[in-house]
C-alpha cells in the first residue's frame, strides 16, 4: 500500500492533474482581460477599505478645519467639506462602509436564501408550498418599503443597515436555489447517493448544493451592488449610518445643498468612487457567470 | 441453504391521477449467497420497483410499500426506521443502476464518489485506508492506472468505464448482496460483454447474492442462476435457469423466449415473432388471468379467476393452461 501511495505521488507530479470546475473557471477568467482589471479594481477597494479600518492610512478624516470647502489642491486632492474635512479621506474611508455592507448582509441574506431554497425545493410538497407562500408574501412588499420600515423600527446605524437589508433580499436567490434543487433531487446521482446510505441532509448539502454553488458565487457578486447602491439610497433619504459616519451616501445628502454653491467635489468624489466599484463588479460578476455556466461556453 | 434475501408477498401501490394499482403485486422471491436471481419483464413490469422496494427507496409519494416482508439476514427492513436502513444501504446492500451516465456526481471526483460509502459506513477507517481501499476497488474493476484515475471527473469517462466505477461504488463496503438494475442497457454491446464478464467474475470472487434486472434473455442466460419472470406487477413463472429456457411453462415466457432473434447462417429470413398486443394498463388491468388477452392458449377460466403460483413441469408457474415443453 505504501507502494501504492508512493506512485501516486510519483503519477501526481508527473501527469496534469484533470481540471476541476473551478480550476478551469479560474483558467478562463484569467484569459479576460477585463475581468481581471474589474478583479484588481475590487482588490485594490478591498485593500484600501481594510487598510482604512486599520487606521493606517487616511486615519485623520475626521480632522476639521475652520476654513471648510476648500477646493482640490495639492493638500486636499479632492477638497475638503464644509467642516474642512478632507474629502478623499473621507472617500477611501467611504469604501470600507460600502464594502462591509455588501459583505455583512451577504452573510445574512445568502443562508438564509440558500437554507429556505434547498428545503423547499428538496422536500417538495407541504414544505415547499409554506417556503414559497412566505417568500412571496414577503416579495410582494416593495423591498425599499420593508427596508425603511425596519430602519425607523431599528433606528438610525449602520446595524440597521445591515440588517434591513440582510432580511429583505433573500427572495430572489432562494427562488433560484429551490429551483435548482428541484431540478437536482430527482437526478439519478441524488437517487445513488441515496442507495449508498447518505441521509438527506448530506444528499441537500454534500450532493446537490456544490452542483448549484456557481449561482451562489454570482449571487454573492452581484449583492455587493444592491448593498451599495441601497446604502447610498438609504443615507440620502436620511435612514442610513449615522451622519458625522464618511459613507457615500452621507456625502452625496450633504452635497445636494453644497452643489448651489459650486462645491462640486464631494459629490464627484463619492459618485466616482461608487460608479468604478459597481461598473467593476457588475463586469466581474458577468465574466464569473460565464466562466462558471457550461452552457454559456462558447467565448 | 438459507436464502439472504426472501421477499414474501410484496405489494407496492402507486396512487396517481388516473387512480391507484400496485406496481408490485404479491410477489415472493429468495436469493441464496453467492447465487444470481433474474427479475425479467418488459418495460413496467414492476422489475425496478421491485429492487427499489428491496431498498426501500420508492419516492414517496406516490409510492408506498403496502404489504409484504422483506427478510435480509433474518431481519424485516420494512420494519427497520430509516437511519437503520441507511447503514443498510451502500454497506449491506450495494445498488447498481441503469445509467452510468447520470449517475454520478458531475462536480466530485470519481475517487470521492468510491470514497463516499466508505465514508458513511466504515468509520473506523482511517482517510489513507479509505483512500487505499477506494484506490483497490478501481483497480478491481478493471480501470487501468488507478491511482491517475482516482482523480478523474465523470465526465473524463466513457460509459463503460463510469458503469465500472458505479459497480465499485457499490461493491466498496463489500455488500451481502447486490442489485443490479439493468446495469448494461446505456451500454454497446461489446462493453455489456464486459461488463457483465465484470460483474459475474466478482460476484464469485466476493460471493456476493445478487438480484439482477433485465430484459435481455441473453444476459438471464449467461448469468443467472434462477429467474423470476414478471407481468404487470406478478411473477408468472419462477424456476431455475436450466427450467425456464428448456421447459418453459407460462405463454408469456415462451413467448419471450420466441421472440428472441436467432441469426442462423443459411437459413431462409424468418419474421421475428412477437407477442401480439401490448402490456395492459395497471389502472385498468383485464379480470382473471392478467396475461389472458394477449394469450393463445386462452379459455374460459382464464377471464374469470386469477392463476396461482402453482408446480408445472418441476417448477413455479402461474398459469391455468400451461404449455410444457416446447
Amino acid at each position: 500500500m505504501t507502494v501504492a501511495t508512493a506512485t501516486m505521488n510519483q503519477i501526481s507530479t508527473q501527469t496534469q492533474m484533470p481540471k476541476s470546475l473551478w480550476a478551469d473557471a479560474i483558467s478562463r477568467i484569467k484569459r479576460d482581460k477585463l475581468a481581471l482589471t474589474c478583479g484588481a479594481i475590487i482588490i485594490f477597494y478591498a485593500l484600501l477599505a481594510l487598510l482604512a479600518s486599520l487606521g493606517l492610512i487616511a486615519a485623520d478624516y475626521a480632522q476639521t478645519n475652520p476654513q471648510g470647502f476648500s477646493p482640490p489642491s495639492p493638500d486636499h486632492w479632492f477638497g475638503t467639506d464644509m467642516f474642512g474635512r478632507d474629502v478623499f479621506m473621507r472617500t477611501v474611508h467611504g469604501t470600507r462602509i460600502a464594502l462591509s455592507i455588501g459583505l455583512v448582509t451577504s452573510l445574512i441574506a445568502i443562508p438564509i436564501g440558500v437554507c429556505l431554497g434547498a428545503i423547499a425545493g428538496y422536500f417538495g410538497g407541504k414544505v415547499d408550498d409554506l417556503i414559497v407562500w412566505f417568500y412571496t408574501t414577503v416579495d410582494s412588499i416593495p423591498d425599499l418599503l420593508k427596508i425603511i420600515a425596519l430602519s425607523y423600527v431599528m433606528g438610525r446605524g449602520i446595524l440597521s443597515v445591515y440588517v434591513a437589508i440582510g432580511f429583505t433580499t433573500w427572495v430572489g436567490l432562494c427562488r433560484l436555489i429551490r429551483a435548482e434543487f428541484m431540478k437536482h433531487k430527482s437526478r439519478e446521482y441524488v437517487l445513488a447517493a441515496n442507495a449508498l446510505g447518505a441521509s438527506h441532509t448530506r444528499r441537500m448539502f454534500v450532493h446537490i448544493l456544490p452542483n448549484v454553488f456557481h449561482i451562489i458565487l454570482i449571487n454573492f457578486s452581484l449583492r455587493f451592488i444592491i448593498g451599495i447602491k441601497t446604502e447610498v439610497i438609504l443615507s440620502y433619504l436620511g435612514l442610513g449610518v449615522e451622519p458625522g459616519q464618511p459613507s457615500w451616501g452621507i456625502m452625496i445628502d450633504d452635497a445636494k445643498q453644497e452643489l448651489a454653491q459650486g462645491v462640486w467635489w464631494q459629490l464627484a468624489a463619492a459618485t466616482g468612487a461608487m460608479f468604478f466599484i459597481v461598473l467593476s463588479f457588475n463586469i466581474f460578476a458577468d465574466a464569473l457567470r460565464d466562466a462558471l455556466d457550461p452552457k454559456l461556453r462558447n467565448k | 441453504m438459507n436464502p439472504i434475501l426472501e421477499v414474501k408477498n410484496l405489494r407496492t401501490k402507486f396512487t396517481t391521477h388516473d387512480g391507484s394499482f400496485y406496481a408490485v403485486d404479491d410477489i415472493s422471491f429468495k436469493v441464496y449467497e453467492g447465487k444470481t436471481l433474474g427479475l425479467v419483464g418488459e418495460s413496467g413490469c414492476g422489475k425496478s420497483v421491485s429492487s427499489l422496494s428491496v431498498m426501500r427507496l420508492i419516492p414517496s409519494p406516490p409510492g408506498v410499500i403496502e404489504s409484504g416482508e422483506i427478510i435480509f439476514k433474518g431481519r424485516d427492513l420494512l420494519k427497520l426506521s430509516m437511519d437503520e436502513m441507511r447503514s443498510i444501504r451502500g454497506n449491506q446492500i450495494g445498488m447498481i443502476f441503469q445509467e452510468p451516465m447520470t449517475s454520478l456526481n458531475p462536480v466530485f471526483t470519481i475517487g470521492d464518489q468510491i470514497e463516499e460509502s466508505l465514508k458513511l459506513h466504515k468509520k473506523d477507517l482511517s482517510g489513507k485506508q479509505i483512500r487505499e481501499r477506494a484506490i483497490d476497488m478501481i483497480r478491481l474493476v478493471g480501470i487501468p492506472s488507478p491511482e491517475k484515475r482516482f482523480f478523474d471527473y465523470p465526465h473524463q469517462l466513457s460509459g463503460g468505464m463510469r458503469q465500472r466505477v458505479m459497480i465499485a461504488m457499490a461493491l466498496s463496503c463489500s455488500p451481502d448482496l447486490l442489485i443490479a438494475d439493468e446495469p448494461t442497457t446505456a451500454l454497446d454491446v461489446t462493453i455489456q460483454a464486459q461488463i457483465l464478464e465484470l460483474i459475474k467474475k466478482l460476484q464469485t470472487e466476493l460471493n456476493t447474492a445478487m438480484i439482477l434486472i433485465t430484459h435481455d434473455l441473453g444476459v438471464v442466460a449467461e448469468t443467472c442462476h434462477e429467474v423470476a419472470v414478471m407481468y404487470a406487477g406478478k411473477i408468472v413463472e419462477y424456476g431455475t435457469v436450466e427450467e425456464i429456457f428448456n421447459s418453459p411453462q407460462h405463454p408469456y415466457t415462451k413467448g419471450l423466449l420466441n421472440s428472441v432473434p436467432h441469426f442462423e447462417t443459411g437459413s431462409r429470413r424468418k419474421k421475428l415473432e412477437t407477442i401480439p398486443g401490448i402490456v395492459p394498463s395497471l389502472v385498468n388491468l383485464p379480470p382473471g388471468c392478467r396475461f389472458s388477452d394477449r394469450c393463445g392458449f386462452k379459455t374460459d377460466i382464464c377471464s374469470k379467476q386469477e392463476p396461482k403460483l402453482e408446480t408445472h413441469g418441476g417448477h413455479l408457474t402461474a398459469c391455468h393452461n400451461p404449455v410444457g415443453a416446447p
